[in-house]
């Protein structure tokens, strides 16, 4: 039987939900696909004849069979009915009820049960965004913070772009700016030996890209979105669809790197950084074929405005997981300071 | 009024009669008058060396120039003046020494007494509440015996829900500005008992990695915590 270390990491995404656990075997990771079908009772049959997994939410009339995570996406496409998901933008929609409850199947399933009681939880949590001060952050917080409690573990809260500073930066000393490209937001972090310096957020990620290039080209951001999941090299587009995806692509670095330089203004004068550090960029939209190519382009042409000496600007060894293993860094950290104590 | 208005059209003329000599192109009115009477005016007329209109103006009001502005002649050069020292300044006056302890006093003693005032409304408007609140449960209590917790509790929920919203709309009001803002430590509704046991399968993908980048960081960030502690015990 297989023996599971305490202390579980868990990237609440956008797209994806995923958690990072500590065995004998090695890291295991679980992911789910962030989002969900809601179909009339009578579906069941259809929905077992097709071998889809589903479960059965809400009593009474308001009883309804749900498809979550990827089966969901692809029952979706089937059926050509949109499919839902929990969180929009990057954060939990304040009223979306429906969304809570779902979130909660997604993240009991992706956690499993706690291998110890109240188990140490880390989960991910975006900064403030600054370019939407309307985005109530602290409500996402709230919710996730009581559903990861509400399956047993001791929920704690942790900056997303800094988990990838944790996973990324050990042999830098922990320091660095990690960069979380993800679907709904996009998070920067700066940390030197794990001091956070800078932390902030802006509201634009895969979707705006998706949004973007559907506009420009006609097509659905749907679409645009499984051509970028189906593989794009980013240094050679091979039509007017992938080059219309590029330019969103390269707006979007640019923008996240303007946004750091004036973010950065504010702290420089608070902030030494001793030598220099690099950058790390992880997240879902940094999936495509050479997008570090890309991404150091991009930077090449803002270097002279660049405050900060960097060392090297690389991918996360695991884009999709960089997050959650950083998260579980911390989570374990709380069980080896026990044994420190005694 | 009819006036004329002469240009001259040849290189110099001289108007001894009117006093005046005009020089190619320049324009100058006269009353009809005043230009009738001129034989001097008359004669250069009669040899090409002006053109004589008579025309009628209309007075058009304008607002006075600024006083820094004066209308030259076109033709006529500005006389500079020969700058002159400008009349030595009075030094200036001490500037009034700023006692910003005093200031200060004053300006904590301002506040308090606006806040002191604030505090007093308040506390004004909860006595008119609760006043509101007690008179209107024994009005609607009054007469009925046997009144079991659930008739109750209906009876306080009518009366809080008539009497608070007046009182909480005028103690809002002042406090409103351009948009509403939410404090970090303000009371948000989180709802209770999210996760619920559901019947049916879910799908989760897993996957198994290798655990050497992580164990290196975990012990590189051990080290680092334990560095730190080092140098905080020292």
């Amino acid at each position: 039987m297989t023996d599971v270390m305490p202390g579980c990491g868990l990237d609440c995404g956008t797209m994806n939900f995923v958690s990072a656990r500590r065995t004998d075997e090695g890291v295991v990771t679980r992911r789910m696909r962030d989002a969900f079908l809601d179909l009339p009772l009578d579906s069941k049959k259809m929905l077992k004849l097709g071998g889809v997994n589903y479960v059965t939410m809400g009593e009474g009339d308001d009883k309804a069979l749900v498809v979550v995570g990827d089966a969901a996406m692809e029952y979706a496409n089937l059926l050509s009915k949109p499919v839902r998901r929990p969180l929009q933008a990057g954060l939990i929609a304040a009223g979306e009820i429906d969304a809570i409850e779902v979130l909660g199947v997604l993240i009991k399933h992706v956690l499993g049960e706690p291998v110890v009681e109240g188990e140490y939880c880390y989960f991910s949590v975006p900064a403030a965004p600054v370019d939407d001060p309307t985005k109530n952050v602290i409500y996402h917080q709230g919710v996730l913070d009581r559903i990861i409690s509400e399956c047993g573990y001791t929920p704690v809260p942790s900056n997303e772009a800094l988990a990838i500073i944790y996973a990324e930066t050990a042999k830098d000393g922990f320091s660095g700016i990690g960069i979380s490209m993800g679907s709904g937001m996009s998070n920067v972090a700066l940390a030197i030996g794990t001091v956070e310096g800078l932390a902030f957020s802006v509201g634009r990620g895969g979707d705006w890209i998706d949004a973007g290039a559907a506009t420009a080209t006609g097509a659905t951001p749907e679409k645009i979105c499984a051509l970028k999941e189906a593989g794009i090299d980013l240094m050679a587009p091979k039509n007017r669809t992938e080059e219309a995806i590029c330019v969103y692509y390269k707006h979007h670095i640019q923008y996240v790197l303007e946004v750091f330089l004036a973010e950065f203004v504010k702290i420089k004068d608070k902030f030494a950084i001793p030598k220099p550090i690099p950058i790390v960029v992880g997240g879902g939209t940094s999936k495509p074929e050479n997008f570090m190519e890309f991404f150091q382009q991009v930077f090449d042409r803002m270097k002279r405005k660049f405050p900060i000496e960097i060392s090297e600007i690389r991918h996360a060894s695991s884009p999709l997981n960089a997050v959650a293993h950083g998260l579980l860094i911390q989570a374990g950290q709380e069980y080896d300071e026990d044994e420190d104590d005694e | 009024m009819k006036e004329a208005r002469v240009t001259c059209k040849i290189e110099q003329i001289k108007l001894p009669d009117m006093g005046i000599t005009l020089v190619r192109g320049q324009e100058v009115w006269f009353g009809e008058r005043e230009a009738r009477r001129s034989a001097d005016l008359n004669h250069a007329r009669k040899i090409g060396a002006i053109d004589l209109r008579w025309e009628t103006r209309c007075r058009v009001s304008k607002p006075p120039a600024p006083p820094h502005f004066r209308k030259l002649r076109p033709g006529v050069r500005k006389q500079i003046e020969p700058s002159r020292p400008e009349p030595a300044k009075p030094a200036p006056a001490p500037a009034p020494s700023v006692d910003l302890d005093l200031i200060g006093k004053q300006v904590k003693a301002q506040v308090a007494a606006e806040m002191a005032r604030q505090m007093g409304q308040l506390e004004g408007q909860m006595e008119t509440m609760r006043t509101d609140i007690v008179s209107q449960v024994t009005a609607a209590l009054s007469g009925q015996k046997g009144m079991d917790a659930e008739q109750m509790a209906a009876v306080l929920k009518a009366t809080l829900e008539q009497v608070l919203p007046a009182h909480s709309a005028a103690v809002a009001a002042p406090a409103a500005k351009g948009h509403a803002t939410v404090s970090s430590d303000a009371p948000m509704f989180i709802p209770e008992g999210i996760v619920k046991e559901t019947k049916g399968k879910v799908k989760v993908q897993q996957a198994t990695g290798s655990t050497g980048g992580l164990d290196d960081a975990a012990a590189a960030l051990k080290a680092l915590k334990r560095k730190k502690k080092d140098k905080t015990n020292d």
